[in-house]
């Protein structure tokens, strides 16, 4: 499926929303427009709104108020078919989003209900195996998987629906450090490829690659911009519940105690380097 | 053929230590948990709690009353309509009044950071996945364990609630001789809080650490352990300070204090 034209492929436009007309707001006013092929991580403190404002982009819930546009088309029952072949979600639990019996149906599972033919279904599931380096699972059995490995899995029954925007919610909290650091990958090359990636994450480590950050507290967008930007207030992140990352908070701390560092260190061999040359001028 | 999750295992943890059990997915942590706990009885080999084998029937109930089991998804142990009945469910059998039963609620919820007038009423299911968490993990809390086992405790918790968590389970450990047994896959949680790690890879326990000893797993490629950014940073450091970087240096605040307090002053050294 192609996208439509110019349009940003995700626009918020002063959208609230509660469950119940007298209901505490989970998110509110929140206004934003997310260009084509953006990488935007979105991070948060527990109950401050980003898994709704994810359901709110696909259409799994609608605003109680303002409008939600994907591709400059609105995401309300009426699109919905169309919205959630634009927009695919991968959760935190794999085992709740996978339905096959073996790995190849269950990246079939959606492709099948919407009655695709069989040629067209296995070229597409070929050529996802072979990106996501799965061929060797193709006929395993889901129950034997590891987490990590569903996890994949469910990643390959979204790509095979060719969506535009992919979106991360705490995809890879589960999952062990070195299976997490692979999933990353995987969401570096999809964002190269062009899909938009929204990440949703608790990991403040996990930051450095988006092209903007959008921080969420109690449901109201507290900030949106580039990490350089973020860093230099880093209170804000503190205020949402959450950390900036270790080299920041570092840096920051040592601030605080009189020493002299540069701007920003962006490695952690700078950051030492930094040091040892702040000591050595003392 | 099938295949054994854990194999050959043989350890045990002091009262009041705080063990962090880690390895890669499929390792057994989550096997090895479930045995201390005596959900599981092993196929060969013994598994005693506080020197009672749990391979008797007889022992169930006292080994319960001494051990709280937090699931990988405690959330989905909730069932009861309001925050409050959903904590207070495991002292049902205890005899306690009900002004106690309310004040050992109020002290799990503010534990876990939860306020206890504002989530009191509410319904478990209406709160989102990290706060869900909370409520369950103060479902166990509240039991006052000798032991507490907690299967990947803090994922989905937001990094300030993570913190202050740990830092709650670290307390019950120093205040309450609480021995805790934490599996996680977050290594520097384990480095920032545990007394010891426990490693498995392939259902075997392939190191038992104290926290300052990691570089020897580290250097291990079998074991596939992500060195965290304070460790890359602690090795760049010993790069440009030779031989002043301590191996103890693995804790945040630990190493925030060396640098100011001795890096920072290498000039004033005689």
């Amino acid at each position: 499926m192609t996208a439509p034209g110019n349009s940003p492929s995700i626009v918020f436009e002063n959208v609230s929303f509660r469950f119940s007309e007298h209901g505490e707001w989970i998110v509110k006013d929140i206004n934003i427009s997310i260009a084509p092929g953006e990488w935007i991580s979105i991070v948060g403190g527990n109950g401050s709104g980003k898994s709704t404002f994810v359901k709110l982009v696909n259409g799994l819930l609608q605003p109680s108020l303002g409008k939600v546009l994907v591709f400059g088309e609105s995401a309300d029952p009426a699109n919905i078919r169309r919205i959630r072949q634009l927009v695919g979600i991968v959760f935190q639990n794999p085992d709740e989003q996978t339905v096959g019996a073996t790995v190849e149906e269950d990246i079939a599972f959606d492709l099948q209900n919407l009655m695709f033919p069989r040629d067209e279904m296995i070229s597409r599931i070929d050529r996802i195996l072979k990106m996501l380096q799965l061929e060797e699972l193709r006929y395993r059995p889901m129950r034997t998987l590891s987490g990590g490995q569903k996890q994949l899995v469910a990643i390959a029954g979204i790509l095979v629906m060719h969506p535009q925007i992919i979106i991360f919610d705490e995809a890879s909290s589960m999952l062990d450090p070195h299976t997490a650091g692979k999933l990353l990958g995987v969401m570096s090359d999809l964002h190269r490829m062009g899909l938009t990636v929204i990440q949703v994450t608790h990991d403040p480590e996990e930051l450095w690659n988006a092209d903007r950050v959008m921080v969420l507290n109690h449901g109201r967008l507290a900030f949106a911009g580039d990490i350089p930007t973020l860093m230099k207030q880093s209170d804000i992140l503190e205020k949402a519940q959450t950390l900036p990352p270790f080299l920041v908070r570092l840096q920051k701390a040592l601030r605080t105690k009189g020493m002299e560092l540069p701007a920003c260190c962006g490695s952690e061999k700078e950051m030492a380097k930094s040091i040892w040359e702040s000591t050595s001028a003392m | 053929m099938e295949r054994k999750a854990v194999g050959g295992i043989t350890f045990s943890i002091p009262d009041g230590q705080f063990a962090a059990i880690m390895g890669p997915s499929g390792s057994g942590k989550t096997t090895l948990g479930q045995l201390g706990a005596g959900l599981f009885m092993p196929e060969t080999g013994h598994v005693y709690v506080d020197n009672t084998p749990t391979n008797s029937r007889k022992f169930r109930s006292e080994i319960s009353n001494k051990v709280a089991y937090v699931f990988q998804f405690p959330e989905h142990q909730l069932f009861e309509e309001t925050v409050f009945r959903d904590i207070r469910y495991g002292l049902r059998r205890k005899k306690y009044s009900e002004l106690d039963i309310t004040e050992k609620v109020k002290d799990a919820m503010e534990c876990v950071g939860l306020s206890f007038e504002a989530y009191k009423d509410r319904s478990p299911f209406q709160l989102s996945g990290g706060e869900q968490r909370r409520v369950a993990l103060a479902g166990a809390i509240v039991l006052e364990p000798k032991i507490l086992i907690l299967d990947e405790p803090t994922s989905g918790l937001d990094p300030l609630t993570r913190g202050k968590f740990l830092a709650l389970l670290s307390t019950l450990q120093r205040t309450k001789h609480m021995t805790i047994v934490c599996i996680t896959h977050h290594l520097q949680d384990a480095l920032e809080y545990a007394d010891r790690l426990v490693i498995l890879n392939n259902g075997r326990l392939v190191y038992d650490l104290k926290p300052a000893e990691i570089r020897y797993a580290l250097e291990d490629p079998a074991i596939a352990l992500v060195p965290t950014p304070l460790l890359r940073f602690r090795k760049e450091l010993e790069f440009f300070f030779p031989g002043k970087i301590d191996s103890e240096l693995i804790q945040e605040n630990k190493l925030l204090a060396f640098i100011t307090d001795r890096l920072m002053r290498i000039g004033d050294e005689p």
